[in-house]
């Protein structure tokens, strides 16, 4: 009994060893840190308790960062699953062309988000972008999308969609693959039309798949940050200065490592909480075969 | 567990109301598929079949695998479009039909039961589906699942019922339609030998007492045997044979029919090894011969005891026969012995073609 404990342990040690130093050690650390000072050159770091806290809740960025990203958010993960979900449904069938599809709307995966935030930057070009483009010929006044705070947000989201959309289709065509084809023969031969078989038999078949999927494009919403680098540096005006950016600037620009430590630690439980709270809401309504 | 009764379905105890079952006042129609065919990218899978399903009755789709009986009797349910052919519900060609159109209920071999609903969501789907209302709709289920004793299942899900119980609810589901028309897969082959001995009773109780005109997919010769009021027999996408179980057994028209019928099979044998005329193939079923005084010569070559029955085979030079007789007959003392057969039951074949001679290809 005790050898298998002994055995147990030591098959899990080389992965707890990787896990621990590059997870679990600098996540706690993190944690300490936001509880110290940023070491100014003489000026050692020091334990200030919670004033890096009191100091995030009166920084009218981070709020606006926080708010930034709940609208980013509320519009890329509803978004990018319903668009994922429409185009597996689109190429699951038999339906002419479905490998070329399948690999058109996989493709913006494949390509790592700086080079994807070179073409939407094509598309977006005030003047000669493919967007002023098209308002050109139908003689729509300019626009710059990017560049008016109004309207900056929409337009990097978007983009999130764009690129996550097609890595979530091979999950929900995997899901559906699993459906076995009597069960949509059965509920046609009960008249169910097309719409009812959907709502009725595939989606609560796939609900794991969704809720997996979900999980992942909250965190996504949160993570995919790379393209605002290239778009817009958080601009303009803070208008597309999202909570992960923010972090980096603060970290890496201002060297603020502290503050930089207090947010990270923020946004790790806001994620934390928003994964379990999925989970344990969707849960219930899931039927796992 | 549950129990099976397989005579619940004849009990007694039901009220009447539960007898006169709304499919009595909706006749069962016939089916009729005339010149069906269906090819697919790379085979054939149904040539030019003809057969007449005849209304109330239950028809038996019997054949080796791979014959072509599930092709066919998607077909039927409009799964499936027929390269070539027609097929006649009461006389009106419903080919062109969907499924939900044809009037036709199946159940599935897999059931087919969706694992998210529960047993009752299951059964009344289609009813929803359909815009039923409310009351009608508990009233159809309350009946349909006292038919089929399944009052106590009715809250549970799929996967916590038995292969029996989960075969009930899908069979449940295709009478709760009050469709006059039922196609079974295979709908026992998931269930061990002795649940799928009751269930036979109970699917065929079920049928007489609804009065469905019910098309039975198998390839278990002794469920067709059992069950069947007619058997079309198929062999490579072709009907070999069609006809009652007992015509079937009695007059196979073809070599194949003789082999795929019985347990033991038909006995094939050169004519000439029985001292027969002619080059044709003799048939003889193994409970038609025995051994006696007087006779073709043979050999005993081993005997197989099944407690009632002894199977014995011999050898009549380079052929081989097998015979069934009471076991408590018993066997000669020696290898060599003379048979006998009942002439009546002597069938001939066409040794190139494999039809019977004398009789009619398909009766
Ligand atoms: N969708 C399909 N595409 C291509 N070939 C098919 C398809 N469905 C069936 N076939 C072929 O058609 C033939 C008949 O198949 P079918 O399923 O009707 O046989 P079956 O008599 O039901 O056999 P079993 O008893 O094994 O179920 C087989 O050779 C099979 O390979
Ligand atoms: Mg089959």
């Amino acid at each position: 009994m005790r050898r298998e404990w002994l055995y147990a342990w030591l098959m899990l040690l080389p992965a707890l060893v990787v896990l621990a130093t590059f997870m679990h050690v600098p996540a706690i650390k993190t944690v300490i840190a936001s509880f110290y000072s940023t070491p100014h050159g003489l000026r050692p770091s020091r334990f200030i308790g919670l004033a890096n806290y009191q100091r995030m809740i009166a920084d009218p960025v981070f709020w606006q960062a926080m708010r930034n990203n709940l609208i980013y958010a509320v519009i890329f993960v509803p978004l990018s699953m319903a668009m994922a979900l429409v185009m597996a449904l689109l190429v699951q069938g038999r339906i002419v062309g479905r490998a070329f599809l399948r690999m058109a709307f996989f493709t913006p995966t494949v390509l790592p988000l700086i080079a994807v935030a070179n073409i939407w930057i094509f598309f977006y070009t005030p003047g000669f972008g493919l967007i002023a483009q098209i308002r050109d010929l139908f003689g729509l006044p300019a626009l710059n999308l990017l560049g008016t705070g109004t309207t900056a947000l929409y337009a990097v989201a978007a983009v999130a969609v764009w690129k996550e959309a097609g890595f979530f289709i091979i999950f929900y065509l995997a899901a559906l693959q699993t459906i076995p084809p009597s069960l949509v023969e059965a509920a046609q031969l009960e008249g169910a039309s097309r719409w009812q078989i959907f709502r009725r038999v595939t989606l609560p078949l796939i609900m794991p798949t969704t809720l997996f999927i979900s999980v992942n494009a909250v965190i996504d919403a949160v993570r995919l940050i790379d393209h605002i680098f290239q778009m817009t540096n958080g601009g303009p005006n803070n208008a597309t200065n999202l909570l992960f950016y923010y972090i980096y600037r603060v970290g890496f620009q201002f060297w603020d490592t502290s503050y930089a430590a207090t947010l990270t630690v923020v946004m790790i439980v806001i994620l934390s909480l928003l994964a379990l709270g999925q989970i344990v809401l969707v849960d219930r309504r899931v039927h796992y075969k | 567990m549950e129990c099976y009764y397989p005579a619940r379905m004849n009990d007694a105890a039901l009220p009447a109301s539960d007898t006169a079952s709304p499919q009595g006042q909706r006749p069962a129609p016939g089916i009729s598929l005339r010149g069906l065919a269906k090819t697919f990218a790379a085979q054939t899978a149904v040539q030019d079949v003809s057969a007449e399903i005849a209304a109330g009755e239950l028809t038996v789709l019997l054949g080796p695998s791979g014959c072509g009986k599930s092709t066919l009797l998607r077909m039927i349910a409009g799964f499936e479009a027929p390269t070539a052919g027609e097929i006649y519900l009461a006389e009106a060609p419903i080919a062109a039909l969907p499924p939900s159109r044809r009037d036709i209920a199946m159940v599935f071999q897999s059931y087919a039961l969706f694992p998210h609903l529960t047993v009752a969501e299951n059964i009344t789907f289609g009813l929803s589906v359909r815009r039923t209302g409310k009351a009608e709709t508990a009233d159809r289920l309350d009946r349909v699942a006292r038919l089929m004793g399944l009052e106590t299942l009715l809250q549970r899900k799929p996967a916590q019922l038995s292969g029996g119980q989960q075969q009930r609810v899908a069979l449940a589901r295709a009478v709760i339609s009050e469709r006059p028309v039922c196609l079974m897969d295979e709908p026992l082959s998931n269930l061990d030998a002795k649940l799928r001995a009751e269930m036979r009773v109970e699917i065929r109780a079920l049928q007489r007492r609804l009065g469905l005109t019910m098309v039975y997919v198998t390839h278990d010769q002794v469920e067709a045997m059992t069950m069947a009021d007619r058997i079309v027999l198929m062999n490579a996408g072709r009907v070999e044979q069609a006809g009652t179980p007992e015509q079937i057994y009695a007059e196979p028209a073809t070599t194949f029919a003789a082999r795929f019928i019985g347990s033991p099979p038909m006995n094939l044998v050169p004519a000439e090894a029985l001292g027969l005329p002619g080059a044709a193939v003799a048939g003889l079923r193994p409970e038609d011969i025995h051994i006696a005084a007087e006779g073709v010569p043979a050999r005993i070559v081993s005997a197989e005891y099944l407690g009632a029955d002894l199977l014995v085979t011999l050898a009549i030079g380079a052929a081989q026969v097998i015979l069934r007789q009471p076991a408590r007959t018993g066997l000669p003392a020696g290898p060599e012995v003379r048979l006998a057969w009942v002439p009546d039951a002597l069938r001939l074949f066409d040794a190139t073609t494999g039809h019977a001679i004398g009789r009619s290809p398909a009766v």
